[in-house]
């Protein structure tokens, strides 16, 4: 299997293919020979060229032109096979220029077509004018009979030319074959079946010598009522009916119409008309829509219509049930008349009480005791003491219930309502805890809570507010370390601390004493120079030189002035 | 022991374009006559075609490539056939792996296989 090559076409390649299989040529090969079967004949030319073609034994062959090819047969199996332009293109003939007609003897078959014509019933010669001197047309192939009529027609007495183009505008010979146009003159003499009128025409007054409308009414026409004269009429028209007339006049009687003649008893003049009850079939015992007026008597002061209305006291003789009345009167308010004086209901009013009743209590109480009735309000009644035995018992107005403040005794625990209430009350002298659950304790609700005191649970503090704060920030390093320059011999201090020390230059920087332990510093030689490392009392390291440029170390304080420091350092 | 007798006739080669950059690839076609490099002769041939798909039996073409369309240009003479794509026709294709042949068409060889392998479309990056 061929490997995949990966070509970037972008880059014009060039690629190797694989050769066309060329044909394989045998030699030596025999050929091939057709042999002709039923009525397919061959014909053997070279090599393996043959002819196939169908030519049954006995037959001529027909060849039969197609499309622009026209066929002619010579003789036998000889034809002519020829195009549309047969004055040039005529197969096997020789043409000359000169003596083209000659070139057409030989020409034994009648010319079926004519180049262009698609009918031998019309031959167009064209341009064949100088060159054709004795054209003999036979018959036409296939046309044995004359020519009866000319393609379209149909009546040989008829002949109609068809498509003669306005170039068709004179011919020779006998002109008295037919007249022209503008010579055509003919009289009513000639028209052999000339009738008094023309069929279809309508013809009016104007048509007619000596109509005209002051001598000669239109067929359909309107006389005047009097206009008939010269004749009478019967005062009345025998044998007509009054269905046979038209338009009948409107009958209504009119105002006019006073009388007529003839026989008077076919009906009655209204005064004459006398009718008794008993001609009346469905004479009824009243009248319908008979109203007061109608009747003799019937007075409105004497006779009430069947919808009246009684004033309030004009029933008499009859009683009414309270509850039968509909829109009772609202009782409130209502002053009670002394013919008020029973009361039948279950219940008393609440502002009133049963005088009897009460008549009855107060004479239950002895005058002149000396023992003191205490009277006691119960639900809506309430009692004042007069003096002695004097009370007063009544039903206040509005309130539900209660006596005087100051004046009521008992326990209090029989007046519920107070009890309770009172009973959700605080003792006074109650102390409270030191916060209520669920209130929220501002600085105000608190005594001796000042802005100037106390701060806000959330605020802010400047680093120098802070005791210690600064120097807690003093003691870290910065994220971005700080980059200095050193250029000259030079004792490291502690402002050094955390920063990166970028040194140009050959010299030496001392690292001393006295230092934070941890104390670090980033050194890097950044020139071309030599950089020495030394510490005031020890330095720890592989090396203490800085000798290639873009080299560093990293050094820190152990502590107990030990210096530490890592990096590409070399002695 | 059976051996393969490979009798295709197209070569293998995978070919790698940008989508979305205007492609106008001459390629040049030889074949080996014994030791000799010989430019393949496109003159018989009337017509060519190159089909890429996702896979061999996809039923859809990603791209194609015709003589119809002049997208393919063989040559009257000599082995260098073109290959042209505008970068708007390639932006419609995403970018990928494929497989594509192609064949060229004579009146002796209707469809004659003359590559074939992967279509390798390469993502632009600038826009």
């Amino acid at each position: 299997m061929s490997a995949t090559i990966r070509l970037n076409i972008d880059d014009n390649p060039r690629i190797v293919v694989k050769q066309d299989q060329t044909q394989v040529v045998v030699t030596g090969y025999t050929a091939t020979v057709l042999v002709p079967s039923g009525a397919t004949m061959t014909e053997y030319v070279s090599g393996n060229t043959w002819i196939i073609y169908t030519n049954p034994t006995g037959t001529t062959t027909t060849l039969v032109g197609s499309g622009g090819t026209w066929a002619g047969n010579i003789s036998g199996n000889t034809w002519v096979v020829y195009t549309e332009d047969w004055t040039d293109e005529i197969i096997g003939l020789t043409i000359s220029a000169q003596t083209q007609q000659q070139n057409y003897t030989g020409l034994t078959a009648d010319i079926q077509y004519i180049s262009g014509q698609t009918d031998y019933h019309y031959l167009q010669f064209t341009g064949l004018t100088d060159y054709i001197n004795s054209l003999i047309i036979p018959a036409i192939t296939g046309n044995s009979a004359d020519i009866q009529y000319i393609s379209g027609q149909t009546d040989n007495n008829n002949i109609q030319f068809t498509g003669l183009t306005a170039s068709f505008n004179s011919h020779t010979g006998d002109t008295n074959i037919h007249y022209p146009q503008s010579g055509i003159s003919i009289t009513e003499s000639q028209i052999s079946d000339l009738k008094q009128y023309i069929t279809g025409y309508t013809v009016t007054a104007g048509d007619v010598t000596g109509i005209t409308s002051g001598l000669y009414a239109p067929i359909v026409h309107v006389h005047n009522q009097y206009s008939l004269t010269g004749h009478t009429h019967s005062q009345y028209l025998t044998g007509v009916t009054w269905n046979d007339v038209t338009s009948k006049p409107d009958l209504t009687l009119q105002s006019d119409f006073t009388g007529h003649t003839s026989n008077v008893n076919i009906h009655y003049p209204m005064s004459g008309i006398s009718i008794t009850e008993s001609q009346i079939s469905d004479l009824k015992p009243y009248i319908t829509g008979i109203t007061c007026s109608d009747v003799t008597g019937c007075t409105d002061g004497l006779y009430a219509n069947i919808v009246h209305v009684h004033p309030q006291y004009s029933l008499t003789g009859h009683t009414h049930s309270y509850n039968n009345l509909t829109d009772k009167p609202n009782l409130t308010g209502f002053t009670l008349t002394s013919d008020f004086n029973t009361f039948t209901g279950t219940t008393l009013p609440a502002n009133y009480y049963n005088k009897t009743e009460v008549d009855g209590l107060i004479s239950g109480f002895t005058t002149g005791s000396t023992s003191n009735v205490i009277l006691v309000g119960s639900g809506a009644t309430e009692v004042t003491n007069i003096s002695g035995d004097t009370w007063i018992v009544y039903s206040p107005t509005g309130g539900t219930s209660g006596g005087v403040w100051g004046t009521i005794t008992g326990t209090l625990s029989g007046q519920t309502d107070l009890q309770l209430a009172l009973n959700g009350k605080s003792d006074t002298g109650h102390t409270h805890a030191q916060y209520l659950t669920g209130y929220t304790v501002t600085a105000g609700d608190v005594t001796g809570i000042t802005t100037s005191l106390y701060a806000p649970i959330v605020h802010t503090h400047a680093i120098s507010g802070v005791t210690n704060l600064q120097t807690a920030l003093d003691g870290k390093s910065n994220i971005n370390k700080t980059i200095i320059s050193i250029n000259t011999t030079t004792t490291l201090n502690a402002t050094h601390a955390g920063k990166i020390i970028e040194c140009n230059g050959t010299f030496t920087l001392t690292l001393p004493n006295s230092m934070n332990t941890g104390m670090q510093v980033d050194i890097v030689n950044i020139g071309t120079g030599t950089i020495t490392l030394a510490a005031s009392t020890t330095l720890q390291s592989s090396g203490t030189k800085l000798v290639t440029q873009y080299t560093g170390a990293s050094v820190y304080h152990r502590g107990s002035n030990i210096w530490l420091a890592v990096g590409r350092l070399t002695t | 022991m059976n051996q393969n007798l490979d009798l295709r006739q197209d070569s293998q080669y995978s070919l790698i374009i940008n989508k979305k950059r205007t492609l106008n690839a001459n390629i040049t076609a030889q074949y080996l006559s014994g030791d000799t490099l010989v430019e393949f002769d496109f003159s018989s041939y009337t017509g060519a075609t190159l089909q890429v798909r996702t896979k061999p039996d996809a039923p859809y073409i990603v791209l194609q490539f015709s003589t119809t369309d002049g997208s393919i240009v063989l040559p009257a003479s000599g082995g260098t056939f073109n290959l042209n794509k505008t970068a708007e026709q390639l932006a419609d294709v995403r970018a990928g792996t494929y497989v594509y042949d192609m064949y060229l068409i004579s009146a002796t060889y209707p469809k004659r296989q003359f590559l074939s392998g992967e279509f390798i479309i390469i993502s632009n990056i600038s826009v």
